[in-house]
């Protein structure tokens, strides 16, 4: 069984993963104020322009994404690993060290994306500057941060299970995918003038990072969560996370060659890639099932609410943004016409969503539960509440805006247009495109909101009041 | 090589399945051991074909295959046609008719397009546009921007250039000064050889064989 | 591809997936309160699931190949539901029975 140290006390490890998640929730923040200039910009042309353009929005609202997402991830592990093997956290020093780097180095590349933005066209930019290419940006020299800082995270996980002398098959898992996770990441540490090279191992590491050893970290993560959270059986746990495993890697490895379809690479790609592809929702519909049986098993009653609906809302979230409108335009006669639209950006919005922000802010609950009232049997508040409701309206409204604008853009730039110069212009000036921006920037800022109403119930729950009414504790 | 990738992935499924079941033969399914042997087998055959797959793809883009031409097709003519058997447009690649009045060796020509695809990079280029069909989507996909009709239509009279190329080369340079609808390319700062270098590099990704992306390039036949 | 024949194939996928969603969620909800009456509720759904896939299908726009990958998932999607919830119970149940 996982073991938590008596209540009110903490593993170091765990204490370094409340760092992880302020400066993630801190992150989140940052990518939905950048996406809001960026969304504006597609409003107001001429704001900023010249001064920060469209290009360093977007990268810092991206890069901000896959930075707090990461450290979520992080934090999770950080906090769960002491439980799950029974001691605490082998070069906690070292991790601390790796933390602190860690935002020094994104301080620095953000400090330059902003001040400096770009350079001339010569290695000295793409190693200290930008490197630009879409997610993976970050300058050369912070890739070998990022590795050195994953290095140390993976020794953290791999010497406390031999310490502890202990690898339970969640553990195992995990380890696998961490090396995984750092291994694919170099993948997208080169430089090549072929751009069909460039951009084959360049989805190396974005599909095999959020198509696969993402969402069998998140799977790791919400294995050890749900034993904690529901008391779910171990050996439950852990045949349901290999069969993640087996059907996410089994369809997900080779469904890589969907992005693989229009890059110059050989036409078996568009096969290989849209069978693979097509089936991938089909895991993902029986998550669901399962996430009924779990819902219904507990009556949606729990020791900590919040954290039970984010990790239903992780289900659904995850078949409905990455399963459905995944496959939507996954069949390579579609793609051919819908790729590089908005209805990219409206599956990416609700699949990250859906599959990430979900699974995070239940391991964030749950810990925020241990650390301010472990005596609660029934960890709630009022505010959480209305952060899930407005916060999932948010996302849906934002995608569903994005699904228009890019269908417009597929059947006027696209299938109409024969995807011209003019035919972009045809499209980004179509009043459906045009009011799908619009409704994109109003649910962003609904989303905003919903993110201060979500960061401030973070902060709240569990204090003050709740303290006060300790007595009254044990209340049903 | 052609590679059946039907039979490889029919092959691939039977296999992960077979070996799953021989591997925890005495376990029964709904068991920890037969899922974890699922998992790890369809990771490893899987990985496997991939590894394969990507020795064979790697063959067929480099530089100079049939797929992706070589640096010094920028010397070259070249247009789009409609192969009406694989129902797309393929690239086609005609007579020397020589690049910003020059016929580029094979070293320069690959220092170019290289110079091209760095200052592609150092500008963030794909943070605004696609690049065959990935990247942002606040301007217009590059695949085939060198054949692009609006470089002949409009922007040829807005720069009072003669040649195409040098008309995309100077619109580069200055996009904030010809602009060609209400949202604007941002100066980038380019150099004259920056942007020339950019241009090349933009004519020899046109010629890529993208199975046929992005589909009917301005109408083709 | 005509654009008509983009917006349909689109339309209908979108169709058959979300659809053989909801068919699971409400066939497991249906099974999880004992009440029948959602769990043919969601029959509903197997057909629109079914529907989104046969307009995939029936029209000229798609290979033979793909239109027999349609089907099967179509297929597959009918019997998920019914699949997975006994695997979770027998899953449990086992569990507990120890």
């Amino acid at each position: 069984m996982t073991q938590a140290l008596p209540q009110g006390k903490l593993y170091e490890s765990q204490k370094l993963a409340l760092w992880y998640f302020w400066v993630a929730l801190a992150l989140f923040g940052a990518q939905v104020l950048f996406g809001l200039l960026a969304a504006w910009q597609y409003l107001d042309p001429n704001f900023l322009y010249g001064k920060l353009n469209f290009m360093t929005n977007r990268m810092l609202h991206v890069n901000a994404m896959i930075v707090w997402l990461l450290l979520g991830f992080m934090g999770g592990v950080y906090w769960f690993l002491p439980m799950e093997l029974g001691r605490e956290v082998v070069g906690i020093r070292l991790a601390r060290f790796a933390f602190f780097t860690l935002i020094a180095a994104v301080g620095i590349v953000v400090l330059v994306y902003l001040l400096v933005q770009y350079g001339p066209g010569n290695a000295f930019t793409l190693w200290f500057i930008t490197e630009g290419r879409e997610y993976i940006e970050a300058p050369r020299w912070a890739d070998f941060g990022i590795v050195a800082v994953m290095a140390i995270f993976l020794y953290n996980v791999v010497a406390t299970a031999l310490k502890a002398q202990r690898i339970t098959g969640v553990v195992a898992v995990l380890m696998f995918d961490l090396v995984a996770l750092a291994g694919l990441y170099m993948a997208g540490m080169h430089y090549t003038p072929n751009i069909s090279m460039d951009q084959y191992f360049w989805w190396w590491v974005v599909h095999l990072w959020v198509e696969a050893t993402w969402e069998v970290l998140v799977g790791s993560i919400m294995a050890m969560a749900l034993m904690h959270l529901l008391g779910t059986p171990r050996r439950i746990v852990e045949t349901w996370l290999y069969l993640e495993v087996a059907l996410v890697f089994g369809t997900g490895i080779l469904g890589l060659g969907h992005h693989y379809f229009w890059i110059g690479t050989p036409e078996y790609w568009l096969g290989l890639g849209g069978f693979f592809s097509a089936l991938e929702p089909i895991p993902l519909v029986a998550m669901v099932v399962h996430a009924v049986y779990d819902a219904g098993m507990h009556r949606m009653q729990t020791v900590n609410q919040p954290a039970l609906f984010w990790a239903i809302a992780q289900a659904f979230g995850n078949f409905i943004g990455a399963g459905v409108w995944g496959f939507m335009q996954t069949l390579p006669q579609i793609n051919l016409y819908s790729h590089g639209t908005q209805l990219a950006a409206s599956h990416g919005h609700l699949a990250f969503f859906g599959a990430y922000v979900t699974a995070i802010l239940t391991v964030i609950y749950m810990a925020l539960h241990q650390v301010r009232r472990p005596d609660l049997p029934r960890f709630d508040s009022r505010l959480w509440k209305w952060a899930f409701v407005l916060m999932i309206i948010g996302i849906f409204g934002m995608s569903a805006a994005m699904t228009i604008a890019g269908f417009t853009q597929t059947m006027v730039e696209r299938a109409i247009g024969g995807s011209t110069w003019q035919a972009y212009i045809d499209a980004q000036q179509h009043p459906w495109f045009q009011n799908g921006m619009v409704w994109r920037f109003a649910f962003g800022v609904f989303f905003l909101v919903s993110y201060l109403v979500l960061l401030w119930d973070l902060v709240t729950i569990g204090k003050g009041e709740a303290k006060a009414a300790k007595g009254v504790g044990a209340h049903d | 090589m052609e590679i059946g990738w039907i039979e490889t992935t029919i092959g691939a499924l039977f296999a992960t399945v077979v070996l799953t079941l021989w591997l925890s033969r005495g376990s029964g399914w709904l068991e920890p051991r037969f899922w974890r042997n699922a998992a790890v087998v369809s990771s490893l055959i899987m990985s496997g074909i991939l590894v394969y797959l990507t020795i064979d793809s790697l063959n067929q883009i480099r530089e100079g295959s049939a797929r992706v031409p070589a640096y010094t097709v920028i010397n070259k003519a070249i247009g789009l046609k409609r192969d009406y058997e694989k129902r797309r447009d393929i690239p086609v690649i005609g007579e020397e008719v020589g690049f910003f009045d020059k016929v580029w060796s094979e070293e320069e020509a690959y220092t170019l397009v290289n110079k091209g695809k760095m200052t592609l990079q150092s500008r963030n280029c794909m943070d605004c546009h696609t690049l065959l069909g990935n990247g942002a989507y606040f301007a217009p996909d590059l695949t085939r921007a060198w054949l692009d009709p609006k470089w002949e239509t409009m922007v040829k009279g807005m720069t009072g250039k003669a040649t195409k190329e040098e008309a995309m080369a100077e619109w580069l340079q200055h996009p904030d000064r010809y602009p060609t609808f209400v949202r604007r390319m941002p100066n980038l700062g380019l150099s004259e050889e920056e942007a020339k270098a950019l241009v090349a590099f933009l004519k020899w990704m046109s010629a890529i064989d993208t199975n046929g992306f992005p589909d009917r390039f301005a109408g083709v036949q | 591809m005509t654009s008509e024949a983009v917006r349909d194939l689109m339309l209908y996928g979108m169709l058959m997936v979300s659809a053989a969603g909801f068919y699971a969620m409400f066939y497991a909800l249906g099974r999880m309160l004992g009440r029948p009456s959602i769990v043919t509720f969601s029959y509903l759904f197997a057909a629109l699931q079914a529907l989104g896939a046969l307009g995939m299908i029936l029209p000229p726009y798609l290979d033979p190949f793909w239109k027999y990958l349609i089907a099967f998932s179509s297929a597959v999607y009918l019997f998920i539901p019914q699949g997975m919830w006994w695997v979770v119970t027998t899953f449990h149940e086992k569990e507990h029975a120890h």
